[in-house]
């Protein structure tokens, strides 16, 4: 058998070109493979398929265009309507011929989240966002949906996705409100520190916005950060003597920052206003500390300068009011005593010897400014003994404490 | 400079007219390689073709004219299956029938030939059948036209025999690349469902036409997958079992919807005359009656899929959308309409997916996932349970979603729809409609799991017919005569064994040599050793040169396991060997 050659009826090898098949008896022989020519017709036939199926390709790519278009701008002038179950068909529709597209598919995803549909919203963003992972409004809406459902981390990391992201229109003015978007999502789950980052972040973008700035002072007021609240409230509060919340959210930070006599300058003007009882409460608590604090320097031109014998004054009051105070936690006598009471100590005992004999004395000296240091400094260590000492005491005196800190400050 | 411009066109010309006088440019191994590629070429250009008129035909049937009119999405559906069968059956007759059968027919039967009638025939009564809303797929019929055209070219090629029956299978891998536009599926299911045994030639041929075909319809139609695909995630670990429950349902289904189809079909069978055209007339009416109210069932139902996907549908009425595609798929297949199987199969597999997910959704104690996951892994199930072929399904889906965290669930649900399927029917739709057909053509499935019988299943073990060298040829022969046989080994230290008959000793004996060694009395032979996982055919081979062959162990070839005759052969068949033969006798 030649393998060069084969039969044409049963497709076997032969013995060669002219035998006769020895299967089938045929004289029907033909050598293996295409000629040439062959290979060059069907290499024409191809390119005449190629060039036929392109030709025919552009009919149906223009019609279904066609076709995606129309859908799309009936979906569009229904939605703007509020049709939006006709204009969901319409974007579907759309879709159906051009399943690509990413408008398209936006638009349905409007009209469904318009619709309320959110179930059906999250795979549409989900696809949206694999075909665009930094389109920001898509990231925007799966973060608001993720939001709905409880999914706070998910929703977090979209929203941030939707602040760095690419907006097509206003780029700026839904950064930031994406951003404040977020910030309430924070603020309702109490992540602090979360939250001021990205108050910062948003005072950064926007500066000048007086709104944003009252409300950003106010989160950082809620959120702990006393100091970026005076910042960013004091500039706005100097124009605005009547706005009681203001002023009252700057008596609060002044007071979380131990700036007690400012608070109360503010306090005062915000209860000037509008009466508030909780601020009041806390113009008490001011007033308490600014009364007791020898080092207090007068905020405003009309208070009265205070002079060293009355600082000398409030700092035997000063120290009388520790003294009493840890006496009371070592003393039998204590009222809210409720176990055995702690030994005193050698340095307690010598601290409060020398108290004692300071006290003793109630001329105002010479020196009183030197005296004031000095009793203020005995105070400090008195009231360092509390740790030891006070582990019964549930009373506190707050005026007290606030003014040592502030002067431990 | 011009002189030379002209020599040289001159000599061109000359050699392309000496050309077409040769033979053949390359090697038959070349040759079919090269022709995988130009099939894979002309299969995709050809389905990129039948997709687009597919389409225009959808769009001037039921999705144009007749979408604002009952009667037209009533009527559409009959008049085309209609049409598509009576093309098919009065002008095509080879394009009627499922193209998977086809192609094993041809590879099986008729040595690689399908008729390009075939071809012809199938783009268009397929094309109106499937255009005018009637629920099947353009898959299968895909399928049959890359066989068709890969057979045309292999005659064109004038490939011998051998080449010839293997081409269809490439063709057919093609075909199904660029219609589904998964390039592994393809492969994976031609060498699942079509070819049985394959060499890396083969397998080289089938991954070059599929991958050509799907570069062809990409180039065209772009790289979209079949659906679009949302993100997926596994939410919990206990969604496996409802995907194990979406495999169990799946194929339960499947084995019913088979029954089911072959019953009707048995039933339509006998009819015969003019009424055998009303038949796709009457399947088509009854679609397009569901069709009005529930349109998703036209067609092949991609966009149903893609919205299921997207969970637009809710759980009751994706079960309903799968009850009422089971019913019509079934019907026109039985009844004979053009178009194929795959898509409704996806479509079902789908919708019981969703529908079972989305029940979860509402019911199940931990969180799950929307029911557009459940759709995607149901996708597959109803296939695997239908075609018999896990790993194309379980392909399928992991190319379609391009998201490797589908993989879990999606083998759980396949892998049990599979063998739920199996064990409630041992036939799949396509063997059992062959069948009725008058073709027995063979199950790939029942080839693969048909284990050859080893080595170890026929051997005598131990060494009673072995003998050392230094065994005296009396005491050989003795032996042997009391064993009852005719040959035996004679094992030599380092060198291996040799065998020896019982005539050779009779010599010796009679030469008076009964009294020394065997190694020195006689020349014996030496044999080449088996192993026991060998299987019996590739023995036989070796046993057609050696009456008796050792069987030693592959950790250590020195040592003796057994021997192997051909009486132990046939007697491992269940057949009676040639001693036997001669004592019945």
């Amino acid at each position: 058998m030649d393998p060069r050659y084969f039969c044409l009826i049963c497709r076997r090898p032969t013995r060669g070109a002219g035998e006769e098949c020895p299967h089938c008896k045929s004289r029907q022989v033909a050598r293996v493979g295409a000629t040439p020519q062959r290979l060059a017709i069907v290499f024409c036939v191809m390119l005449a398929l190629f060039v036929a199926t392109g030709y025919y390709n552009r009919a149906f790519n223009n019609e279904r265009q066609q076709r995606a278009e129309e859908h799309f701008r009936l979906g569009r002038t229904l939605a703007d309507y509020g049709y939006f179950d006709a204009a969901i068909k319409h974007f579907g529709d759309a879709l159906v011929y051009n399943r690509g597209d990413f408008d398209y598919r936006m638009g349905l995803t409007l009209a469904l989240y318009q619709s309320g549909r959110y179930q059906e919203v999250e795979p549409q963003l989900l696809e949206l966002r694999a075909a665009n992972a930094t389109q920001a409004s898509v990231n925007r809406m799966l973060a608001r949906l993720a939001a709905q459902n409880g999914r706070i981390e998910e929703a977090v990391q979209s929203y941030r996705t939707a602040i760095y992201g690419r907006w097509d229109q206003n780029p700026e003015q839904n950064r930031v409100e994406t951003r404040l978007e977020l910030v309430d999502l924070l603020e309702s789950e109490g992540e602090t520190l979360q939250l001021v980052g990205e108050l910062l972040s948003l005072l950064r973008e926007e500066p000048a916005n007086d709104e944003l700035l009252r409300r950003a002072g106010l989160l950082f007021l809620d959120a702990g950060a006393a100091g970026e609240a005076i910042r960013v409230l004091s500039p706005m509060a100097e124009g605005a003597p009547d706005d009681a919340e203001l002023h009252g959210a700057l008596g609060r930070a002044y007071f979380s920052t131990a700036q007690y006599g400012l608070s109360r300058m503010e306090l005062r003007r915000a209860l000037a206003v509008r009466p508030n009882p909780d601020l009041s409460e806390l113009l008490v608590e001011s007033d308490a500390v600014v009364s007791l604090d020898p080092n207090y320097r007068r905020v405003e031109r009309s208070e009265p300068r205070i002079t060293q014998r009355a600082r000398y004054r409030r700092s035997a009051l000063v120290l009388r009011r520790t003294v009493d105070y840890v006496n009371s936690c070592y003393g039998p006598v204590g009222k809210e005593l409720v176990g055995p009471a702690a030994p005193r100590s050698e340095r307690a005992e010598s601290a409060l010897a020398a108290a004692a004999a300071v006290l003793a004395d109630t001329r105002v000296p010479a020196d009183s400014e030197e005296a004031t240091e000095r009793n203020m400094g005995l105070a400090s260590d008195l009231w360092s003994l509390r740790a030891e000492a006070c582990t019964n005491i549930w009373d506190h005196d707050d005026a007290l404490e606030r003014v040592l800190e502030a002067t431990a400050r | 400079m011009k002189r030379k411009w002209l020599t040289a066109l001159q000599r061109s010309i000359q050699w392309l007219l000496e050309l077409g006088t040769k033979g053949p440019v390359m090697g038959e191994t070349q040759r079919f390689l090269l022709l995988s590629i130009v099939i894979g070429i002309f299969s995709g250009l050809t389905v990129v073709c039948f997709h687009i008129s597919i389409e225009f035909f959808s769009w001037a049937t039921v999705e144009g004219l007749g979408s604002n009119s009952w009667w037209a999405l009533l009527l559409w559906p009959a008049v085309g299956g209609g049409a598509a069968y009576f093309l098919a059956a009065r002008y095509f007759p080879a394009a009627r029938g499922s193209g998977v059968n086809s192609t094993k027919a041809a590879l099986y039967i008729s040595d690689g030939y399908v008729p390009f009638t075939g071809v012809i025939g199938k783009f268009a009564a397929s094309t109106i059948s499937i255009g005018t809303g009637n629920p099947m797929g353009p898959e299968d019929p895909a399928l049959l036209m890359g066989s068709g055209i890969a057979s045309l070219l292999g005659r064109t090629f004038r490939l011998t025999r051998d080449n010839m029956r293997m081409i269809a299978p490439v063709g057919a891998a093609a075909g199904i690349g660029a219609a589904f536009n998964t390039p592994i599926t393809a492969v994976l299911f031609v060498m699942e469902e079509v070819v049985s045994s394959w060499n890396a030639g083969v397998l080289g041929s089938i991954v070059l036409s599929s991958v050509s075909a799907v570069v062809v319809s990409r180039w065209y139609l772009g790289d979209d997958p079949l659906y679009s695909v949302p993100e997926f995630t596994l939410t919990n670990y206990s969604e496996l079992i409802v995907y194990a429950l979406i495999g169990l349902v799946s194929g339960y289904l499947s084995a019913w919807f088979t029954e089911f189809a072959v019953s009707i079909r048995a039933r339509v069978g006998g009819i015969r005359g003019a009424r055998v055209y009303m038949l796709p007339v009457i399947a088509g009416l009854l679609v397009g009656v569901i069709g009005i109210r529930f349109p998703e069932v036209f067609g092949a139902g991609y966009t149903a899929i893609d919205s299921a996907l997207h969970d637009r549908f809710v759980w009751q009425f994706l079960l309903l959308l799968a009850a009422l595609k089971m019913v019509t798929t079934a019907l026109c297949f039985a009844v004979g309409t053009p178009g194929g199987m795959f898509a409704p199969t996806l479509f079902i597999g789908a919708m019981i997916g969703g529908g079972i997910g989305g029940l979860a959704h509402e019911y199940w104690p931990f969180p799950t996932s929307t029911a557009g996951a459940y759709v995607l892994v149901g996708i597959g199930t109803f296939f695997a349970g239908l075609f018999r072929a896990p790993m194309t399904s379980i392909f399928m889906v992991f190319e379609i979603s391009r998201s490797y965290m589908i993989i879990l669930p999606v083998m759980v649900a396949n892998v049990i729809a599979l063998l739920v399927s199996r064990t409630l029917r041992h036939d799949s739709l396509l063997q059992t409609a062959a069948l009725q057909d008058g073709l027995d053509l063979p199950s790939v499935e029942d080839q693969r799991e048909a284990l050859p019988l080893s080595v170890e299943e026929a051997m005598q073990a131990g060494g009673a017919r072995v003998f050392p060298r230094t065994t005296p040829v009396e005491t050989a022969l003795q032996r042997m005569r009391e064993q009852g046989v005719e040959t035996a080994l004679v094992s030599v230290h380092r060198k291996g064994w040799f065998w020896v008959g019982i005539s050779d000793l009779e010599k010796a004996e009679a030469g008076g040599h009964g009294g020394e060694s065997l190694w020195q009395a006689l020349s014996v032979q030496a044999v080449v050793r088996l192993y026991p996982d060998l299987s019996l055919d590739a023995a036989m081979r070796v046993l057609a040169k050696y009456p008796i062959l050792p069987v030693s162990s592959r950790a250590n070839p020195n040592l003796l396991l057994g021997t192997l005759t051909l009486e132990d052969v046939h007697r491992s068949y269940g057949i009676a060997g040639p001693a036997q033969l001669r004592q019945t006798k």
